[in-house]
This record gives structure tokens, C-alpha cells and sequence, in this order.
């Protein structure tokens, strides 16, 4: 038999509170100066991305407003010519990429491949792969507030492994593929990470994130290491999510030449590697 | 600091002026001490994962997109490095020192010594993670969104460690409020 006192988890979590509250706030002054020492020779990481700052606030969304402009112009006079449009009926949902000069002019000898990837949307004109350059897309319908991601698939196709992210909302957001140099580590906590397979592409996904912060909504639930055994996907790992950038690495058997685009309805971010 | 001045401060530091990062560090140094020392529950070892931590926010600084955002970056990049350092010292929570240093006075008020002694215990038995959400939930005050946030975890883990964190440590306390009848007439 217990007899209660006057404790009750009021109290309980009072005294958990002034338990926290104890201990050291100062950083003591040699910390300051072991940091300044170390950091006089130590250099920054360059970004492969511009970092935001109120100029960019306000010219982003008119340059990708630009470029879409510009995109939808030339894919119109595209279509008014009767040039050669692969898979039949063209869809504008699954136009080309802006980024990349390569990625604009549809590729005669890519077909897509709705049987393999459930998720594909209507057939039409995908970009050509490139092969040992930088990808790069601009955020597309968003108004550039972060967009939930509601899925990510991995696929394997005739000719190409594909991997898709699916948004909640309508729109995409920007993308970055960029080779990798190890040490391959964790963002922003610099902790290593492994990924198997060579050469190893790190995947931005700048304006996403699979947490909301406002609502706690985190739709998607499922993997975030991947590797699937694919032809020339060898592992695809999340690396970081924080600040709405969403950061992945790619790690191939080999794979040199890749494209990226969108699909809409629902929207989709598709990263395929030739095999 | 007000919030432009630190966002300007970011800005020259990501451009690779060390005398604004050094600024930038003064600004956030002694909160980082705070948040490591609570989590690790040892100065010298907050010591260096908060050097760590800042050494890291300077060479990754362009990858922090938002400036506004810096504190909560280099928080989340702290609470990292207090991790590192748990695991890098593996003996550490038998070689520990006690918090004897910097106790509040409305602490002092009331925590009795043996209150003190039991949530000790009881917080070294929690994981370095449980503590960290703790840390930032109970004595930074951010709400449990904010600290799944920071720390890049799931909301539903955020609230399960804290869930299971703080019921061992009112199980601890209360413990001690349930005396049996038998000791109490012996």
C-alpha cells in the first residue's frame, strides 16, 4: 500500500522545469578564441546554389515566371509546326524542363514508359538526357512557399531508372543534381553518411520538405534509403530536411548520363538515369 | 541582438568575413552552452561540441539559405555535435561531473538536494535524443512542432520522446511521493 503525499505531476513537471534551469549559460571566453583560430584557416564550403537574400526574394519568382513564359512560347511553336512529337497525343503536362539546353529539345529516341512506372503521367515529349553536366530546375507553380512531399518512387524502365517525388499541392519546386565528392555527410549536421555505388549525385530539392511545420502534416511515410537493385540505381538516401530543403544523395552503378522534369496532375518531380 | 542586424551579420559571413561570423557566435555562444550543457550533462564536454558546432556553422554558413533562419540552423547543427559527442565518449556518463555550477536561485528554491539527485539520475538514463527534445521543448520553449523542426525528426517522434522522457522523470520525482505505509511505521 502507497500513501500519496502532496506531489501531484503539476509539481512533477515544476521540478523537471527548475531541474533544466540549472547548469551553466556562459560559454567561456578560450571557447571563442579556439574557434577564431580554427576558422582563420578554415575555409567555407561552396554552395552549388545561390543562398537566399531579399534580392533574390524578389527576383526569383520574376525570373521563373520569365522562364516559363519563354518555355510555354517556344513549346507552342513547337507544337503549331508539326514537329516530331514522340508517343502521340501531346500532353502540356509533360513538357520538357526549362533548365538546360539539352533538356529543352525533346529527345526523338525517348519514349516514355508508362507501363513500368505506375505513377507516369500522359505520354509526350521528355527531355534528352545529359551526360556529365549539372541539372538544374526552376520551381514551377508553388508561389514558393515549401511544398509537401507525398511521395517518393523508385522504378526501373526500358533504357532508364527513374525516381519520382509527387507533391501534395500543385507545383514543383527547384531542383539541383550535382556530383558528389565524398565525404558524404548529412545536412546541415556534417555527420558522414554512406552511400553505395559510383558516381554519387547529391539531389536538392530547394522549397520542399516532407514536414509541415505549421501543421505537423508529414504525408509521406515511407522509405528514405532506397536500393532497389536497379540497372543504375544503387541506393538513393535522404541526407537532410530542414528549412524546407529537402537534400537526397544518388548513388549509381556507373550512371553518367541523367534528365530531369516535371510531370503535373498530380505533380511530379522526375529524375531519370540512362542506362 | 535584433534580427536584421544578425541577418546582416550572416550575410558578410557567408561572404567569408570572419569578424562577423566571430560577432555572430558571441551573439548565440552562451545559448548554445546552455542547450549543450543541459543535454550532455557536463560543461567541459558542452565545451566542445558547441566549439564543434560553430567551427562546422562556419564552413557550411552558405548552405543556410534564410539568414533569419540561423539560430534554429545552428541549433539544429549543435544539437548534432552533441550527439557526436555522446557517442565519441562512450564512457562519459560514468566519468561525468555533476551541475553544481550556475544553479538558479529560484532552483535552489524548489529542488531539494535529494529532488536534484533523483532527476540527475534519472535524466542520465534518458537517450542523448530524449534529452535534446526535452532541452529545447521544456527549457527553450519551443512548441513540439518547432522542435521536430530543428531537429529534422518526424512530429510524431518528437512527441514520443518527449512523452517517454518526461514520464520517467515524473516517475522519478513522484516516486519518492509514494512511500510505503510499511516504512513509514518501521
Amino acid at each position: 500500500m502507497t500513501t500519496p503525499n502532496n506531489s501531484n505531476p503539476r509539481d512533477a513537471d515544476r521540478l523537471i522545469n527548475a531541474f533544466l534551469g540549472e547548469g551553466q549559460t556562459d560559454l567561456p571566453e578560450q571557447v571563442y578564441d579556439e574557434v577564431r583560430l580554427e576558422i582563420e584557416h578554415t575555409e567555407q564550403r561552396t554552395s552549388f546554389g545561390l543562398w537566399r537574400n531579399p534580392f533574390m526574394n524578389r527576383i526569383v519568382p520574376v525570373l521563373a515566371v520569365a522562364t516559363v513564359m519563354v518555355l510555354a512560347v517556344v513549346v507552342g511553336l513547337q507544337l503549331a509546326g508539326g514537329g516530331p512529337l514522340i508517343g502521340g497525343d501531346p500532353s502540356p503536362s509533360a513538357e520538357p524542363s526549362p533548365s538546360t539546353a539539352e533538356s529543352e529539345e525533346p529527345s526523338p529516341s525517348v519514349e516514355p514508359s508508362p507501363s513500368v512506372e505506375p505513377s507516369a503521367g500522359p505520354s509526350g515529349p521528355e527531355p534528352a538526357f545529359t551526360c556529365g553536366q549539372r541539372i538544374e530546375l526552376a520551381a514551377e507553380g508553388s508561389d514558393f512557399h515549401p511544398l509537401l512531399i507525398a511521395d517518393v518512387r523508385l522504378g526501373t524502365h526500358d533504357g532508364y531508372d527513374r525516381i519520382a517525388f509527387e507533391f501534395v499541392d500543385d507545383g514543383t519546386p527547384e531542383l539541383w543534381v550535382d556530383v558528389a565528392q565524398s565525404p558524404y555527410v548529412q545536412n546541415p549536421s556534417g555527420l558522414p553518411l554512406e552511400v553505395d555505388g559510383s558516381p554519387v549525385y547529391a539531389v536538392t530539392l530547394v522549397g520542399a520538405t516532407k514536414h509541415d511545420m505549421e501543421t505537423g502534416e508529414e504525408p509521406y511515410q515511407g522509405s528514405t534509403d532506397f536500393t532497389p537493385g536497379y540497372d543504375q540505381i544503387a541506393e538513393f538516401v535522404e541526407s537532410g530536411d530542414f528549412e524546407a530543403v529537402n537534400n537526397w544523395y544518388l548513388g549509381t552503378n556507373g550512371g553518367t548520363c541523367l534528365r530531369a522534369f516535371i510531370l503535373t496532375d498530380p505533380s511530379r518531380l522526375v529524375i531519370d538515369i540512362q542506362h | 541582438m535584433q534580427a536584421p542586424q544578425q541577418a546582416t551579420l550572416v550575410d558578410a559571413a557567408q561572404r567569408g568575413d570572419r569578424d562577423a561570423f566571430d560577432a555572430l557566435a558571441r551573439t548565440s555562444g552562451d545559448r548554445c552552452m546552455a542547450i549543450a550543457t543541459r543535454i550532455l550533462r557536463d560543461t567541459d564536454v558542452a565545451q566542445d561540441a558547441v566549439q564543434a558546432a560553430l567551427i562546422r556553422a562556419w564552413r557550411d554558413l552558405r548552405q543556410l539559405r534564410d539568414p533569419d533562419r540561423f539560430e534554429p540552423w545552428l541549433h539544429k547543427i549543435l544539437v548534432n555535435a552533441c550527439y557526436a559527442e555522446a557517442k565519441r565518449r562512450r564512457r562519459w556518463s560514468s566519468s561525468i561531473r555533476m551541475l553544481p555550477v550556475d544553479v538558479a536561485s529560484n532552483a535552489n528554491d524548489i529542488l531539494t538536494v535529494h529532488d536534484r539527485d533523483q532527476l540527475e539520475r534519472a535524466f542520465r538514463r534518458l537517450t542523448v535524443e530524449q534529452r535534446a527534445v526535452m532541452v529545447l521543448h521544456h527549457y527553450i520553449g519551443l512548441p513540439v512542432p518547432e522542435v521536430a523542426d530543428r531537429l529534422g525528426i518526424p512530429l510524431g517522434t518528437a512527441k514520443s520522446r518527449i512523452h517517454h522522457a518526461t514520464t520517467a522523470l515524473r516517475a522519478s520525482v513522484e516516486a519518492d511521493a509514494r512511500v510505503p505505509s510499511q516504512e513509514r511505521s518501521a
